[in-house]
């Protein structure tokens, strides 16, 4: 598919979404199916062979490999849910695209059999192609001190879209913001976050593989992240393809090269760095991906949960691949020069697209540092 | 401040009969004052800057305040209607207006040099160049692969492109250099030339990542005569041996080029990473702390109470005021150099040129990893279309890859130079 994703690239960008023809090509190739339950339609894969199509996808298009990695993570994510939220969500075809904010904005309350959903919801990456939404929101009026909160999974047609996704880069994610008011949510619909928090989802036991023990965050992590790291192998391939056939400069000849980039020694410098950062950036997801998927097939059958610390150090590690992607590209565009920096450029768009995925909290640099010494300072001061 | 027009200057004539063309202000004006009127423009600019990118080119408005400030004139010849000051000066003055819009401030640096380069042609160029009024708003592709030249009588006859011209929607001329033919078939000469902007049109092809309000479209002349007068032989700019440098006698005007172009913008990126720590203050006093567990959203807590913000804050600060730093003591330096070589009698060393660009690129460098730190600290909310650090970024990156300014270039000069290779 990279080539069809490299000349759509643009249209995305400007579509402000995943295009509907990609979507369909996802939805052909078996990828939203990638990480959900063989007993609902799924292919019952690991997180690594999600990562290793992301990464794919991800040379084509930023936007489009970001959008596939959070609509196809998020059926692992439906499988955490009550057993008969899941035979509904999954429904007789096994079809479900679900868009997501994870972080809990909302409000509900309870009402007979289930809860009234309100509030608005920011970046729910692919919500244009979505049959499922899912945000988080917390119970109110029942004076409660620290009240619980639940992730809700509604349809799409109880939510208004925004179209408010006007962004430096991942334009091609669409990553809107929808507004739910009063919407009604089934018990069955309704995930309590203090089980995902304590990695005791209903969905761990309905489903035996192991997969669907993994703790969220752990998962989540991973889950984007090779959208970061196709951009930068993206980038590392438009400035190998410069290499041979954007001529030396005035400066550069003076200087002793000749021809074409390939012979100008900061070119090379700048590509060597970019590829080996891009390549080990792939190495460590991969291996991350496959640690984390061992990880829970070792602990899942003993019913060991992960740490806090095991699960900080997967954020870390990420937050760290992301930074050698965003690298990489700085290297790309700084070896491609002003005249890669027109629109539609693949070497602009993977700077703004590779930017913007860096700012995302999961990978900020920041937290990620912070959240993993408290998690290792507290576990080392435990008796 | 005196409103000093297009129209301000006064026409004279000195002791050899020489015309001269004097600003009302030239007789008073300081740097202090330039630096004083760059700094109550920053919140206008700042207003200006999301029209003046969605228009990719120099706000009109923004010209005609530039005008009135007099910040087109600063190097320019005091005889044509100019200030005379520094580089130092200038540079001062960009950074205040980079603080504002990076745009605004890379255009102004380009138009506001090149009063400098037009005061390189021969006398009788410059007397046309600078007109009634020494108004000379000039972008320039001074070197030679845009174009091609051939002698006819009385001067040449030019045809060409010239990529990346910053400011030539707000031009009377245009800097284009050429090669020119030579009868015998010979290995053609490198010329520059300047030229009427009527003699020329703006292609508008500039649709970019950053720096879009400098508007730095192709400048495309056909078939246009160029007389003489407006001519300069590459060789004598690489001599450091212009005309103008004979005609001016301070030592301004006696800075090789390179050195001169070198520093000519790079008050943009430093005004552009100071104008990044800045908007990232004011997000440390706004911009609330989301809850650690979600549920609860947002927390009373702003980003200032988080050390790693606050670190981040730190590290763009004091890159980007290092960089401002060095930019004022370097173009000072470059100053001095001029006039202490003047008085010797010597040019410019090529490794005292490499250096100058070199110094330039740390600083460009610099002033792209403060507006980075700022961006890291900022988070997704920043990056909306329009937020000014996503638009810092984008310029400052931008910046970094001008080929003169990178870091690629300017050591492999300054290494060549230096060893004498």
């Amino acid at each position: 598919m990279v080539p069809a994703l490299r000349q759509r690239a643009r249209r995305c960008e400007d579509a402000e979404r995943l295009l509907p023809e990609t979507a369909q090509e996802f939805i052909d190739a078996g990828f939203f199916r990638i990480v959900q339950p063989r007993r609902y339609g799924g292919f019952e894969f690991g997180l690594d062979v999600l990562e290793e199509v992301v990464i794919e996808v991800g040379r084509g298009c930023g936007s489009s490999a970001w959008t596939l990695a959070i609509l196809g993570g998020h059926s692992w994510w439906t499988a955490l849910f009550p057993e008969e939220g899941q035979d509904e969500i999954f429904g007789e075809d096994g079809h479900v695209i679900m868009a997501t904010n994870l972080s809990g904005n909302g409000r509900c309350r309870r009402l007979p059999g289930g809860y009234e959903l309100s509030g608005r919801f920011v970046y729910l990456s692919g919500c244009d192609v979505a049959n499922w939404l899912c945000v988080g929101a917390m119970l109110e009026d029942e004076g409660h001190a620290d009240p619980p909160w639940f992730y809700m999974a509604i349809r799409p047609e109880e939510a208004t879209i925004l179209d408010d996704w006007h962004m430096l880069g991942l334009r091609g994610t669409g990553s809107k913001s929808v507004v739910v008011e009063k919407a009604f949510v089934p018990e069955r619909r309704a995930l309590p976050q203090a089980l995902v928090q304590a990695q005791e989802t209903p969905g761990r036991y309905v489903h035996p593989n192991p997969l669907y023990a993994t703790p969220m965050l752990a998962f989540l992590s991973i889950e984007t992240t090779g959208a970061a790291v196709g951009i930068a192998l993206q980038a590392v391939e438009a400035l190998e393809e410069l290499a041979l056939n954007k001529p030396v400069r005035r400066r550069e000849a003076e200087a002793g090269a000749s021809g074409f980039q390939a012979s100008v020694p900061s070119f090379r410098r700048h590509l060597a760095e970019a590829k080996s950062k891009a390549e080990a950036a792939r190495t460590i997801l991969l291996n991350e991906a496959r640690r984390l998927m061992a990880t829970m097939r070792e602990y899942a059958p003993a019913g060991r949960k992960m740490a806090p610390e095991e699960m900080a150090e997967y954020g870390l590690n990420c937050a760290r691949l992301v930074d050698l992607c965003v690298q990489a590209v700085d290297h790309a565009l700084a070896a491609g020069g002003t005249s890669s920096t027109f629109d539609g450029h693949p070497l602009e768009r993977c700077f703004r697209d590779i930017r913007t995925l860096s700012t995302h909290n999961v990978y900020r640099m920041d937290l990620m540092a912070e959240r993993w010494a408290q998690a290792r300072f507290q576990e080392a001061a435990r008796p | 401040m005196t409103a000093a027009g297009a129209g301000g200057v006064a026409i004279g004539f000195d002791a050899a009969g020489r015309r001269v063309l004097t600003h009302p202000e030239a007789a008073t004006i300081t740097a202090e004052a330039l630096l004083e009127r760059a700094r109550a423009m920053v919140p206008v600019l700042r207003e200006r800057a999301p029209r003046c990118e969605a228009a990719r080119q120099l706000l009109p408005e923004t010209v005609a305040d530039f005008e009135r400030a007099g910040f087109f004139r600063i190097c320019q010849p005091r005889r044509f209607g100019g200030f005379e000051l520094g580089l130092d000066a200038l540079e001062a003055v960009l950074i205040e207006v980079g603080r504002g819009c990076a745009s605004s401030a890379w255009t102004l640096g380009i138009l506001a040099g090149h009063a400098w380069w037009a005061a390189q042609f021969p006398e009788p160029g410059q007397e046309e160049i600078f007109g009634e009024d020494g108004v000379a708003r000039l972008p320039t592709g001074i070197f030679g692969r845009g174009g091609r030249a051939r002698r006819v009588e009385g001067g040449y006859e030019l045809s060409g492109r010239w990529a990346y011209q910053s400011g030539c929607d707000a031009a009377n001329w245009y800097g284009c250099g050429a090669l020119l033919e030579t009868e015998d078939g010979g290995q053609p000469e490198g010329i520059t030339f300047i030229v009427r902007a009527a003699d020329g049109y703006v292609e508008d092809d500039w649709h970019v990542l950053g720096m879009r309000g400098t508007g730095s479209k192709t400048v495309v002349v056909e078939r246009a005569f160029v007389p003489e007068r407006r001519a300069i032989f590459l060789k004598d700019v690489e001599a450091a041996e212009t005309p103008g440098s004979k005609v001016h006698a301070n030592p301004l005007y006696g800075i090789p080029l390179m050195a001169f172009i070198s520093v000519e913008v790079t008050g943009a990126a430093v005004g552009c990473a100071l104008q990044a720590a800045e908007a990232l203050d004011e997000l440390g006093r706004t911009k609330p702390v989301r809850a650690r567990s979600g549920g609860g959203g947002e927390t009373a807590a702003r980003q200032m109470s988080l050390p790693g913000f606050r670190r981040r804050l730190a590290e763009s600060k004091t890159l980007a005021e290092t960089a401002k730093t060095l930019l004022l003591r370097e173009a000072e330096r470059v100053m001095d150099l001029g006039r202490e070589t003047k008085a010797a009698g010597r040019k410019f060393t090529r490794e005292e040129v490499a250096e100058i660009t070199l110094r330039q690129a740390r600083i460009i460098d610099l002033s792209v990893r403060a507006v980075d730190e700022a961006f890291a600290a900022a988070g997704t909310s920043a990056t909306v279309t329009g937020h000014p650090i996503e638009r810092c970024l984008r310029d400052v990156h931008m910046m970094s890859t001008h080929r003169v300014l990178s870091m690629d270039q300017a050591a492999e000069t300054w290494g060549l130079a230096h060893y004498g290779l």
